[in-house]
């Protein structure tokens, strides 16, 4: 059992208010097993406020935590009124900030949502999500008031108002509970018509106990197919709102973590308190049975220490040992988690059981493995060539995506200009393609797709482009920080942040910071740090990238910029790694999973060789490596390097396979059992064992049905390789 | 013994120059379907994890 101290609480939801002022037939608040709702307070009480806020400002003091979120819940919260509302919010603001970040939200159900209650909600940063069911006709199938009256246009008149430009930045999402009955499309196209900033869609809570409505289209996997309907719509849309589940689904096919308590292995890290102070596990035990979510804790008497350490809260907290023995052995487990805990509930067998969505849940997760699984077969899996090139392309393709995300911003737009220009040039194309391969711009780059760009980075980018090409511009943009890196070049000390201007004229450039001097690199001013090269004996130069502040993407920590002795010093065991590689290896580079960096970043002493989440072409070298040791280490780094490239431009096999982890099995162990002589031939043996038996299972079913033709293509230069250690 | 796997390609006639092959930079949609998909294996993981969002009823 995991202990509670792994799996801090980060989230609490605190229900400000036990009724609502719709009668949704779906609720699992008030229509389901769980009733104890009746006994509960109203609005929650100033003192049990403070002492939730308390019991908070301990607890994140004690696990030192960075934020925690704390969800204004309910009931409706809006029913507490906009004076109640204030009065929580600066409680919970005055007692929790001086610990750590709060992060203050809400969901409601719009109904009586005004401005009046949007001021408070500005003045505490609240982010407001709010209950759709999609259009009139799929919203008013559950979601009447008292008086069998729509809530509709209620609804819809709050997300207006949220979506105005004064209150858009508090305007979280829309979240819709599925019905099958409701045309899929439809409900996905009236929510995004909101310009939601994310929805999220919620199978009805059901139990085995209480099976959810079955549909009538006879099909076993009713809402996988409303799910998948909706997925292709949102994929045709070009995913332009990000839908929780599905993203969840799409990162844990990829190896990433989960998005939601409702699939996937994350540990629930979350609380919930009742209007009378009473602790509570998951709000979604209502539908299980009466004082499901109960836990005998308050916070007049406990702390949030107690309860983490409850049996309930942990018992979500397991990951993998914490699911059914049906679900331990499935194969979309890693996606699907079991589903959300309280759908798996039996009288019979408590929540040792399978989601009552088990076949939804399955039938959706492979759905979308096989949506997004390209079958055919990329040139890049036979060339390193073309490897390249489809990096290169994927590289342009989300430098494209970042552009689409600055659009407007005026120093922007004068680097794209440029981009642009030097990409229609023969001459200057070259120069830039090779500066979008910097290995570093990655990072970058995949935070843009998710987030706000950092334009910064990308301006010096653009900046950086310019000086290799020779191409005449100015650019300008504020950079914070007291430094400026211009990748691929090096850094210049600032005496603190302001508007930098880079002009190029021809060979000649130089750095200006407003007001400041003007600082000509070529000339060497003490506040300029050039980048270091070292020739790699072979004509190629290998980039000593100790500055790049994207290069912290290694496991282990990157060492600080190094001083002239440590540099000298580094280089020469480089260039001794290299020139032992080349004597006892000195047909190497002809491997097809050679690694050749042309980017080298030193990592803490006794780090050795390490891979980051950088991009094909770049390697971490621990700055007291042994040549010997990177001889060693460096051809099984190849293989690791190789094999996630090709990952990232091609699919080797349906995502979330066993497919996948047998290629890696085989790679590995071929690449042990290929060692360089003076290896336990003991080991490699074994090894060579474990790769055929790999080969073996990936030849058969299912494994070969989920290779795609790249990953069979990889196949058999495995196997002839494997073929080959018998020679 | 050491075993290589040769690089397929090196005895093929030059490929184009890159540039050559790649579509101009404004005139990639990173918005359509293909290119979706392509950047779809590197960004569909969130990277490090920020805040996690775990409960179910509230987004």
């Amino acid at each position: 059992m995991t202990d509670s101290a792994d799996f801090p609480l980060q989230q609490l939801v605190l229900k400000i208010h036990s009724r609502c002022d719709l009668a949704c037939d779906h609720c699992y608040v008030y229509e389901h097993a769980d009733q104890t709702w009746r006994a509960k307070p109203v609005v929650i009480s100033p003192e049990t406020v403070a002492a939730v806020a308390r019991r908070l400002a301990e607890y994140a003091e004690a696990k030192s935590l960075d934020s925690i979120s704390v969800i204004l819940h309910g009931g409706e919260p809006l029913l507490a009124g906009p004076a109640r509302l204030r009065d929580i919010c600066t409680e919970l603001k005055s007692v929790v900030s001086p610990v750590t970040a709060l992060d203050l939200r809400m969901h409601t159900n719009g109904v009586q949502l005004r401005r009046k209650h949007l001021e408070v909600c500005r003045e505490f940063d609240v982010k407001i999500g709010i209950s759709l069911d999609g259009d009139r006709a799929a919203n008013d199938r559950h979601r009447l008031d008292r008086r069998g009256r729509s809530s509709y246009d209620r609804v819809v008149q709050a997300v207006e108002l949220l979506r105005s430009p004064e209150y858009r930045h508090l305007y979280l999402g829309l979240l819709c509970t599925v019905d099958v009955a409701n045309d899929p499309v439809a409900v996905h196209d009236a929510l995004t018509a909101l310009d939601p900033p994310r929805i999220d869609y919620l199978l009805p809570h059901s139990t085995w106990d209480s099976p959810p409505p079955p549909g009538r289209s006879g099909s076993p996997t009713p809402y996988a197919d409303w799910l998948l309907a909706v997925f292709d719509r949102w994929q045709e849309q070009g995913r332009t709102v990000p839908v929780r589940t599905f993203d969840s689904v799409l990162s844990t096919l990829r190896g990433g973590p989960s998005l939601t308590e409702a699939m996937g292995l994350a540990p629930s890290d979350l609380a919930v308190v009742e209007t009378d102070g009473s602790f509570e596990q998951a709000d979604s035990l209502k539908t299980a049975f009466d004082g499901a979510p109960a836990t005998g804790y308050d916070v007049l008497r406990h702390g949030f220490e107690e309860f983490a350490a409850h049996p309930g809260v942990r018992a979500r907290q397991s990951g993998i040992a914490g699911v059914s023995e049906t679900c331990r052995r499935c194969p979309v487990v890693e996606s699907c988690g079991g589903g959300l805990y309280a759908h798996r509930f039996s009288s019979e067998r408590q929540f040792d059981n399978p989601s009552v969505f088990c076949a939804d849940l399955k039938a959706l997760v492979e759905g979308i493995a096989d949506r997004i699984t390209q079958r055919d077969l990329a040139p890049a899996v036979l060339n390193s060539d073309e490897l390249f090139l489809a990096q290169l392309q994927l590289d342009r393709t989300l430098l494209a995506r970042t552009h689409t995300g600055l659009a407007g911003d005026p120093d922007w737009a004068a680097a794209w200009d440029l981009l642009v220009r030097l990409d229609s040039d023969e001459r200057t194309a070259p120069g830039l393609n090779a500066l979008l391969t910097h290995p570093y711009l990655r990072p970058a780059l995949h935070r843009a797709w998710h987030g706000p760009a950092d334009l910064p980075r990308f301006m010096a980018m653009a900046a950086a482009a310019a000086v290799h090409a020779r191409e005449p511009v100015t650019l300008g943009w504020d950079q914070p920080g007291t430094e400026l890196h211009l990748p691929t070049l090096g850094t210049l000390a600032l005496p603190g942040p302001g508007r930098v201007e880079v002009t190029v004229a021809g060979a000649q450039w130089s750095i200006r910071q407003h007001r400041g001097p003007v600082h000509v690199p070529a000339e060497r001013p003490a506040e300029w740090r050039e980048l270091t090269s070292v020739e790699r004996g072979t004509g190629a130069a290998l980039l000593i990238d100790d500055a790049d502040p994207y290069r912290s993407c290694y496991p282990v920590p990157v060492s600080d910029p190094l001083g002239d002795a440590e540099l000298a010093g580094f280089t020469a065991r480089l260039r001794a790694a290299y020139g032992l590689l080349d004597e006892q290896r000195p047909e190497w580079q002809k491997d097809i999973n050679a690694l050749e960096p042309a980017t080298v970043t030193p990592l803490a002493a006794g780090s050795g060789l390490q891979l980051g989440s950088h991009r094909l072409g770049a390697l971490g070298v621990a700055v007291d490596i042994e040549p010997a040791a990177f001889v060693r280490a460096l051809p099984l780094l190849g293989r690791r390097a190789r094999l996630t490239a090709l990952r990232e431009v091609a699919d080797l096999h349906v995502p979330g396979s066993r497919a996948g982890r047998l290629l890696d099995r085989a790679s590995e162990t071929i690449a042990e059992a290929v060692a360089p002589a003076g290896a336990d031939p003991v080991h490699r043996r074994r090894s060579a064992e474990t790769a055929a038996r790999a080969l073996d299972e990936l030849d058969g079913e299912p494994a070969r049905s989920h290779l795609t033709a790249s990953g069979r293509a990889l196949l058999a230069e495995l196997r002839e390789e494997h073929r080959a250690l018998d020679d | 013994m050491n075993h290589s796997v040769t690089k397929v390609g090196d005895d093929t006639a030059p490929a184009r120059p890159a540039h050559e092959r790649l579509a101009p930079l404004s005139a990639i949609n990173a918005r359509d379907a293909a290119a979706q998909r392509a950047a779809g294996r590197v960004t569909d993981v969130p990277g490090r994890r920020g805040k996690p969002i775990t409960f179910d009823s509230a987004l």
